[in-house]
């Protein structure tokens, strides 16, 4: 398509913004993450280095393509964080506090990038608590200078940078009417100014010339100018005199605040000259648009199902063609199998990003959830070098969010109650995630409470979720959490406790084809555990053939497959069918019915049909099928991307013979009128 | 993306295809393709001019019968019968759909202004589809609007079809199949 010349222009303009709010974004979170450390009580120099660095990167930016907002904003935050990065500061946790809400700020500026549509006022507001901070911190050094602990006069123009001048003037330097008094006045106008003079070299004796000068000076100058800047202000003496400007580290005075422990040695706490702490960089590495990512998959699918083909069609007409080709074909296919399987799966791992990117959310949400819940909590992570596919990060996101919510408003308890239960006051919550078999298990373990089954099971029986006859387990009970509008959270508080909840992280995580368990022990905390797809790309299926049609059902989500036995089946009320298996009375589905699949009739007997049986978490179910064909890994294409989402379909795949057909989407499938005959009851 | 109607339009290039005898026109550039009618795999509770998807080079594709789409009456697929395939909407939203027709005619040149708004064509074919009539010599061209052909906003169900899964779009189901009724 022929591009204008401007809209050129206006494209890698707005691909250029997009790179700068891509970097803001990372900046900040790496000042959060940097900031909650502190708050931990990480004292790495490193920490603070990293949180100045995203700072000043952010700020660069946003003066470069003209967000005075954010630069502005961003100047009075690198600032005091300069005040904390020389030491002149202590970290304490109001401080972070502010900083944490400039950083809320700045991410409402970034994504108002281009409408201006923020809280100004709120913003105004972080950044007056921001320079008031700064006041303070100049209050305090020169409280500090009173206490004689040095001879500091700076701090007053906050985080400006500091020059050294050697100024010596020639012996000849008054003769010309020069006086030195002007030049220390206009430096004095460009910021602090502390002038220690030398008097060494005033002769003491009868060769004293009373035109002759005498005295030089060092001159501290605290102030945000460049040496240029400097220089002229000595441009009228500049023959007559030697001026050496050097810049001075920020600020090495001794602080007032005790942090000498935080100090590294044979540093005189000046921390800009540390090095970025060594490994965590990430090197070589590019961003890659995800849409272009998806091509090549898909190219490579292609290319798996043609090298399929091939295969298929050599082993059909092998017999036919001369013996020995036959055999090197063969070898040759088997080769460009493994090739294309190991360019697939290489592929894959492009996509697969380490669950920090997402874990990372959490500690800010901890951090501010417990001091709104004035509990103490400390968020454990492990595991967080862990991949996952992208798509499937994304989408854990919330699900996640919602129970670690839950686990702090409801599992863990109040301080008080902490203790006289015997335990620690500060609860832990740890978030864990690893590989088990072919999947990846997420864990929000909490050491509160546990549930309360007595609660729950009362709530149910109101809810009408169970009667009072049934008798559950304290498992059965547990999960009853899962099922839609419950709630047990005595107070409705705005962090959770609304009646959705649990029913909706069940759904997400159901929609990504992962499961959700709970396991809990009264008095010791309850443990959420996910388990996930590694991808959502590629799925182990069963082939299944129903009429003229044939549908991959997940091979995760089967239980077992039987042959129907005529004599098991039952009919509940004329239409309802339901299948007794080792004393289970489980509720059957007709594929053909559900479908309408053309090319067959509705069931008429279940002669020779085999039954698979698929697990819901809410119920198993029967589906009838006419044959069971192959298990294959099949690559899931989505219908969305030309159509539109198909309910009960979880999208479609290629098969080895090009055709394509559906995979069923099984959780959908525990919704149908297929009602156990008890009506609403569940286990 | 945006301006491709737009060259679309200064082009005036359409293909033509036959539909029960007479000439359709769709603009060139959207064209991705032409190919013969193979088997589809049909979706369950999808309106029944879906005819189902296939596998056009890795993507899934549906493929959408015009006959049954503008309620023509229905013939055989025979050896002259071929899908269309072409990109529909604009921007991010485009989508490849395959449009299965008589046959395919003709490419021709047609002027904006050779082009007149349509009349109303009571109920045979629905004005939503037609962009305008456009004139050759003495032969009339209809020519298509092609983005209108699959209604993306509604989940389409098939109302013969019990709906299995319960989707929280059943107003728009209903809907659906009230405008099919009437």
């Amino acid at each position: 398509m022929p591009n204008t010349d401007t809209n050129t222009k206006d494209d890698s303009m707005d691909e250029i913004r997009l790179l700068f709010e891509t970097e803001c974004n990372d900046g900040l979170d790496v000042i959060e993450s940097g900031l909650l450390a502190l708050e931990a009580g990480d004292d790495n120099l490193d920490t603070v280095n990293d949180i100045f660095r995203g700072a000043h990167s952010i700020k660069g930016g946003a003066a470069t393509f003209g967000y005075t907002d954010i630069a502005d904003f961003t100047h009075v935050m690198e600032t005091l964080l300069d005040k904390v990065r020389s030491e002149t500061f202590q970290v304490s946790p109001p401080l972070v506090k502010v900083f944490l809400e400039s950083v809320d700020c700045l991410r409402a500026m970034v994504e108002a990038m281009d409408s201006g549509d923020f809280d100004k006022e709120k913003t105004e507001r972080v950044k007056a608590e921001l320079s008031g901070w700064l006041e303070g911190a100049a209050e305090e050094s020169q409280e500090a200078e009173r206490q004689g602990s040095a001879e500091v006069d700076s701090a007053t123009v906050s985080g400006a940078q500091r020059w050294q001048i050697d100024f010596v003037p020639e012996s000849s330097f008054l003769l010309s009417g020069n006086q030195p008094q002007h030049i220390f006045r206009a430096l004095s106008e460009l910021g602090q100014v502390t002038l220690n003079p030398d008097c060494s070299k005033i002769p003491g004796d009868t060769r004293f010339d009373p035109k002759a000068m005498y005295l030089s000076w060092s001159i501290e100058l605290e102030a945000d100018v460049s040496k240029e800047q400097i220089l002229e202000e000595f441009d009228w003496v500049e023959s007559e005199c030697k001026v050496e400007i050097s810049e001075l580290p920020c600020s090495n005075h001794p602080v007032p605040v005790n942090k000498e422990d935080r100090r590294a040695p044979a540093n005189s706490g000046d921390r800009r000259k540390m090095d970025r702490r060594s490994g965590k960089k990430d090197a070589g590495s590019i961003r890659v648009d995800i849409d272009k990512i998806d091509i090549v998959l898909n190219l490579v699918g292609e290319m798996v199902i043609n090298q399929s083909m091939l295969s298929q069609f050599n082993s059909v007409n092998g017999d036919s063609a001369a013996a020995g080709s036959s055999a090197e074909l063969d070898q040759r296919l088997s080769l460009l199998e493994r090739t294309t399987r190991e360019l697939q799966e290489a592929v894959m791992k492009i996509r697969m990003l380490p669950v920090s990117t997402t874990f990372n959310r959490y500690p800010r949400l901890v951090y501010d959830l417990g001091s709104k819940l004035d509990k103490k909590v400390e968020l454990e992570i492990t595991g967080e070098t862990t991949e996952l596919d992208k798509t499937v990060l994304e989408k854990i996101g919330d699900p996640l969010l919602h129970l670690i919510r839950n686990s702090l408003d409801h599992g863990i308890e109040s301080p008080e109650d902490r203790l006289k239960a015997g335990k620690s006051e500060i609860g832990t919550i740890h978030l864990s995630a690893s590989h088990e078999g072919g999947s990846v298990v997420i864990r929000v373990a909490d050491d509160g409470g546990g549930l309360n089954t007595q609660k729950i099971r009362k709530k149910a029986i109101q809810n009408g979720v169970i009667s009072k006859e049934d008798t559950l387990t304290d498992q059965q009970i547990n999960d009853l959490i899962f099922q839609p509008g419950f709630s047990t959270a005595d107070i409705v508080t705005d962090v959770s406790g609304r009646g959705v909840g649990m029913d909706v992280v069940r759904n997400n995580i159901e929609e990504i084809g992962g499961r959700v368990e709970v396991h809990s022990e009264a008095g010791k905390g309850s443990t959420f555990q996910i388990t996930l797809p590694l991808t959502l790309a590629i799925l182990d299926g069963q082939l299944v053939k129903v009429g003229d049609q044939v549908y991959v059902i997940p091979l995760l989500s089967i239980v077992e497959t039987v042959q129907v036995e005529e004599d098991k089946i039952n009919m509940i009320s004329g239409n309802e069918i339901v299948y007794r298996l080792r004393g289970e009375v489980i509720p059957v589905a007709d594929m053909r019915k559900l479908y309408r699949v053309s090319g067959a009739d509705a069931l008429e007997s279940f002669e020779n049909k085999q039954l698979v049986i698929v697990d819901t978490e809410r119920r198993s179910i029967g589906l009838v099928v006419d044959a069971l064909l192959d298990q294959h890994q099949v690559v899931i294409k989505s219908l969305e991307t030309n159509y539109m989402k198909i309910p009960g379909m979880l999208g479609a795949t290629i098969l080895g013979d090009g055709n394509v057909s559906l995979i069923v989407d099984v959780t959908t499938l525990a919704e149908p009128a297929v009602k156990t005959p008890e009506g609403q009851v569940v286990h | 993306m945006a301006e491709n109607t737009n060259d679309c339009e200064e082009l005036n290039q359409y293909l033509t295809f036959v539909l029960d005898d007479e000439e359709y026109g769709v603009p060139i550039l959207t064209v991705r393709g032409i190919q013969g009618w193979e088997k589809t795999t049909p979706i369950p509770n999808s309106p029944d001019y879906i005819r189902g998807i296939i596998n056009l080079r890795g993507e899934i594709v549906p493929i959408v019968d015009l006959r049954r789409r503008f309620n023509l009456e229905e013939v055989p697929y025979g050896p002259h019968t071929v899908v269309i395939v072409v990109r529909v909407g604009q921007g991010e939203k485009q989508r490849t759909v395959g449009l299965v027709v008589d046959a395919v005619a003709d490419v021709h040149d047609i002027n904006s202004e050779d082009i007149r708004s349509t009349p109303d064509f009571g109920e045979k074919i629905n004005n939503e589809f037609v962009r305008g009539l456009g004139l050759i010599d003495e032969k009339l061209v209809i020519i298509l609007e092609i983005d209108q052909l699959i209604d993306w906003r509604k989940v389409p169900v098939d109302n013969q079809v019990e709906s299995v899964a319960q989707s929280s779009n059943e107003s728009a189901v209903v809907e659906q199949a009230e405008t099919e009724a009437a």
